[in-house]
């Protein structure tokens, strides 16, 4: 049990290792712009780990989770335009608000499951898609655009570009610890065993929806800290980031970079993200390319998806 | 027995109705089972018997009628609230947690009756407590040799067994048992009926079962469902000579066994005792008079 | 409010009801008699307009232009299915929502290298005038066709569906999928028919729109959400549902952009109305979906057993 333990540890610490260096070495390039690009790597990273919680841990596909996203980003969009830059602020409500708005959709919603469960979500991000879309106080379907970035104090300039690589670098690190540590938990093992069988945990005394409610809440308030970081990272947020096009996208990071597993999300996001501004080089198409792959992935995926969504567990239990 | 005869119901179905469209799966069926009994319910199938289950333990809703578990009514409660009551069930398609080892199944059960599981950062497998707990319910149930072993890996047999011991884990003061020999060897059912006439110590149980041998070797009451309907309950000896009962089933299970059991206090022959030492069963419930136009033809395949 | 601006509201509501019908019965059966989920429906829709649009700038008329894009479209979706959907049917949900969402993305693409990001389309010049209804009341005359054509596809949709054989195995396997296979209909052509059939509506239904809502790729995107809230609130595999549910959508989508400012004005101080207004009119529909499914979690006519 030991050994497995510490060699899934090196190759984390060797993902840390290059993750801290990347600037650093950039620099010595002369290729800053990359920095950035990283940034907003991560920032999707986030976004997609953040999906992963309910979509491969909880086994609920979920179409609505760009909403989220954006309601974050909009929270510390708007609050900065309206002189509020304060970043501990700004955060705390973007994530709180997002949270509110999961536990709305999430009670509605996880009522259903299957084929319901994802058009619901689907047409209640839909719904935050449009109210933001109308709202032409900031920018309506132009969006909105930023002067500043949020501030925290501590000496800490987010204007500065590997400041803020290394500020979304630790929040995600820290974000995937605590997802590791969930679990682990108590509440990670109820979660597990209700993508399982969730008749059978409901029969063994587990309030099902109840479970499944908190998972999606907590799901959207990490959506929500993804997208508080990312309007901070383009200076901007219009409405089109909330586009259930964009939930599609979040799902495909998940899916590309495996889904159920800590950071896949992250590795998906890049992969995409990557894939889209390589394939950009050559042609406008790029989303033509990028389809046949996740087409690829999913039919020819070995088990199916559905065999690489719960990846078997090793004896002792450990993921 | 004695002491199951006369202590208060533990579980107390009164008029229970379900239909489905046109379709009535249950027809007010009374029942109860007492604590350290172990009642069988049987019936040829499409009577109704895993849908009553699912509605005595909340699967399923019903249209009319009351459960009382232990003197509450316990009718609108969800599956959850009436496990934390002491209410579990087994299933009759295994449901198992697949992708847990053997003995986290059973952690998990145990984890669900042992304080609140909304616990976000410490890990479960520094609780040595659960650990110890499905340790001790995997030596009770024999499974200790696969306690690392995935669910799945199992065998059929095995997998009844943990289904039952999920159940248990919960530390039931009634069982629903969906027929746990479902499917099972000769080896295995000796062993599910060693297990579940242990656990008639400790909680009462009512089981639905197919396999004659277990449910006369096992049951303190039979009852008799067919279409959704109790055509007969009381002591096994009384079911095994009711006619309407060996007419339910074809003759096939109860006749095949009725003649078998030749050491029986009441030597059988359905059609001599018809009029003659045709005992009265005892009826919880006012739906004998049914048993003629019902008795025919209704066992589906 | 007058009752000409009413009852030319109701019209819309009925126009643009009767095309979300087209692309939201074909989209209900793929979801109750194979069970998938198929996000490409939208694409479908576009790529019909789009044929519409080429053809009518090769012929030189709307009409051959829609006639040939139907079939046209009926051809791609059938091809769509017989190679690719088909092998989607058996797999879980989330598989068929990224494969079909996967074909969004070539869709739109292809589209785009084909014909670029978007084609005219404008509505025969016979059709392009008003037509007096009643007294004071003026229609214009192309959304009149519009919703003739609706009309008489609901119509014919419901005879084949209520009065064939075709329809009753259609209907049959909707409510019942496991025992229309195990009475050995033969499913696979059936599939690949119904979908034929749903994009051959879809065809019709981006044709006759593209000269109102303009044809461009993305286009689908939009529309296939409201197909979804009228399959939800119809119930999934209904046909009558999805009927219902499109006139319903349609007629609140309409009247509540019309309606509610003019309340909003009555009851709320004007900045207010006016910034409240249309938010509150674009999410009225959503609203109507939860509240369906909060009475009838299963939607208004659901058909599966």
């Amino acid at each position: 049990m030991k050994h497995m333990q510490t060699s899934r540890a090196w190759a984390w610490w060797l993902a840390a290792g290059v993750a801290v260096a990347f600037p650093f070495a950039m620099q010595a390039l002369d290729e800053t712009f990359y920095i950035s690009m990283a940034s907003r790597m991560l920032i999707y990273g986030l976004a997609a780990v953040s999906l992963n919680l309910v979509l491969g841990y909880g086994g609920l596909v979920s179409f609505g989770h760009a909403a989220f996203v954006g309601i974050g980003a909009y929270t510390v969009g708007i609050l900065i335009t309206e002189g509020v830059p304060n970043g501990w602020i700004g955060f705390a409500l973007a994530m709180a608000i997002a949270a509110a708005f999961a536990a709305v959709i999430g009670a509605v919603s996880l009522r259903t499951r299957g084929v319901y469960l994802i058009m619901i979500t689907l047409a209640f991000a839909q719904m935050v898609f449009y109210l933001v879309n109308s709202v032409k106080a900031y920018g309506g379907d132009e969006g909105l655009n930023l002067s500043e970035r949020s501030a925290f104090g501590l000496g800490l300039d987010l204007k500065d570009d590997t400041t803020f690589y290394f500020f979304v670098l630790a929040l995600l690190a820290a974000c995937l610890f605590g997802i590791h540590r969930l679990m682990h938990s108590r509440f990670g093992r109820v979660i597990l065993a209700i993508r399982d069988d969730e008749v059978r945990a409901e029969s063994i005394g587990y309030p099902v929806y109840r479970y499944k409610l908190i998972l999606f809440v907590m799901a959207g308030a990490l959506g929500g800290l993804a997208g508080a970081l990312m309007v901070n990272q383009q200076n901007y947020v219009s409405p089109n980031l909330l586009h259930w096009t964009q939930s599609g996208l979040l799902m495909v990071m998940v899916i590309l970079g495996g889904v159920g597993t800590l950071a896949g999300g992250l590795w998906g996001a890049i992969v995409l993200l990557t894939l889209e501004d390589v394939i950009s080089e050559y042609t406008i198409h790029w989303q033509f390319y990028v389809g046949w792959v996740l087409l690829a992935v999913v039919l020819l995926a070995p088990k199916g998806l559905a065999g690489l969504r719960w990846p078997r567990r090793r004896k002792d239990g450990r993921p | 027995m004695s002491d199951a005869r006369t202590s208060p119901a533990l579980l107390q179905v009164q008029g229970l109705v379900k239909r489905f469209g046109a379709l009535v799966a249950t027809d007010h069926v009374d029942l109860d089972v007492r604590p350290g009994e172990i009642h069988a319910l049987i019936g040829p199938n499409g009577a109704g018997k895993t849908s009553l289950v699912a509605q005595l333990s909340g699967h399923l809703r019903s249209d009319a009628g009351r459960v009382r578990f232990d003197g509450t009514d316990v009718t609108a409660l969800s599956t959850h609230e009436r496990v934390a009551r002491g209410l579990a069930r087994s299933f009759q398609i295994t449901r198992l947690f697949k992708s847990f080892s053997v003995r986290d199944n059973l952690a998990l059960a145990v984890q669900a009756r042992s304080g609140s599981s909304l616990r976000f950062w410490r890990p479960v497998a520094a609780e040595r407590a659960l650990r110890d707990a499905a340790d001790a319910l995997l030596q009770r149930l024999g499974l200790q040799a696969q306690a690392d072993a995935l669910a799945s890996a199992l065998s059929h047999g095995e997998q009844r067994v943990l289904e039952i011991g999920l159940a248990l884990a919960t530390q039931p003061r009634l069982l629903l048992l969906d027929e746990p020999m479902a499917g099972v060897g000769p080896d295995e059912t000796q062993r599910l009926v060693g297990l579940i006439d242990e656990l008639r110590r400790e909680c009462g149980i009512l089981l639905v079962e197919h396999d004659m041998d277990a449910v006369f070797r096992l049951a303190d009451r039979i009852t008799v469902l067919v279409n959704g309907a109790v055509i007969a309950s009381g002591a096994p000896e009384a079911i095994r000579q009711d006619p309407q009962v060996v007419a339910a089933y074809l003759g096939e299970d109860l006749g095949a066994h009725l003649a078998q059991t030749t050491e029986t206090a009441h030597p059988v022959h359905p059609v001599q005792t018809a009029q003659g030492a045709h005992t009265a069963p005892s009826v919880e419930g006012a739906t004998a008079g049914h048993g003629d136009t019902r008795a025919d033809g209704d066992r589906h395949g | 409010m007058t009752g000409i601006l009413l009852l030319e509201q109701t019209l819309n509501g009925l126009q643009f009801g009767l095309m979300l019908f087209l692309l939201a019965s074909g989209l209900t059966l793929v979801f109750g008699i194979m069970d998938m989920i198929n996000l490409a429906h939208g694409a479908l829709y576009m790529v019909g307009a789009f044929f519409a649009a080429w053809f009518t700038s090769l012929t030189g008329a709307f009409v051959w232009g829609v006639l040939l894009a139907v079939p046209a479209t009926a051809v791609v979706g059938m091809l769509l299915e017989a190679t690719l959907l088909r092998t989607l049917y058996a797999r879980d949900h989330l598989s068929q929502v990224l494969a079909t969402f996967a074909l969004i993305l070539i869709l739109n693409e292809s589209v785009r290298m084909i014909w670029g990001s978007d084609l005219a389309l404008s509505p025969p010049d016979a059709l392009a005038g008003p037509v007096e209804l009643i007294p004071g009341l003026y229609y214009p005359s192309y959304r009149l066709l519009i919703i003739g054509v609706g009309l008489a596809l609901a119509a014919l949709l419901y005879l084949l569906v209520v009065r064939t054989r075709v329809g009753a195995l259609v209907r049959a396997g909707a409510s019942n999928r496991e025992m229309a296979l195990a009475m050995g209909v033969n499913i696979k052509w059936l599939f690949t028919a119904v979908f034929g059939l749903g994009a051959a509506m879809c065809a019709v239904a981006g044709a006759m729109l593209g000269p109102l809502l303009a044809v461009q790729v993305g286009m689908g995107e939009s529309i296939l959400i409201l197909a979804f809230v009228v399959i939800v609130i119809g119930g999934i595999g209904s046909i009558w549902g999805a009927f219902v549910g499109s006139l319903l959508v349609g007629f609140v989508d309409t009247f509540g952009r019309t309606l509610l400012p003019f309340l909003f004005r009555e009851f709320l101080p004007p900045q207010w109305a006016a910034a409240a207004a249309p938010a509150v009119a674009s999410i009225l529909i959503y609203l109507l979906m939860a509240v369906v499914l909060f009475l009838r979690p299963q939607g208004l006519f659901a058909a599966r057993s």
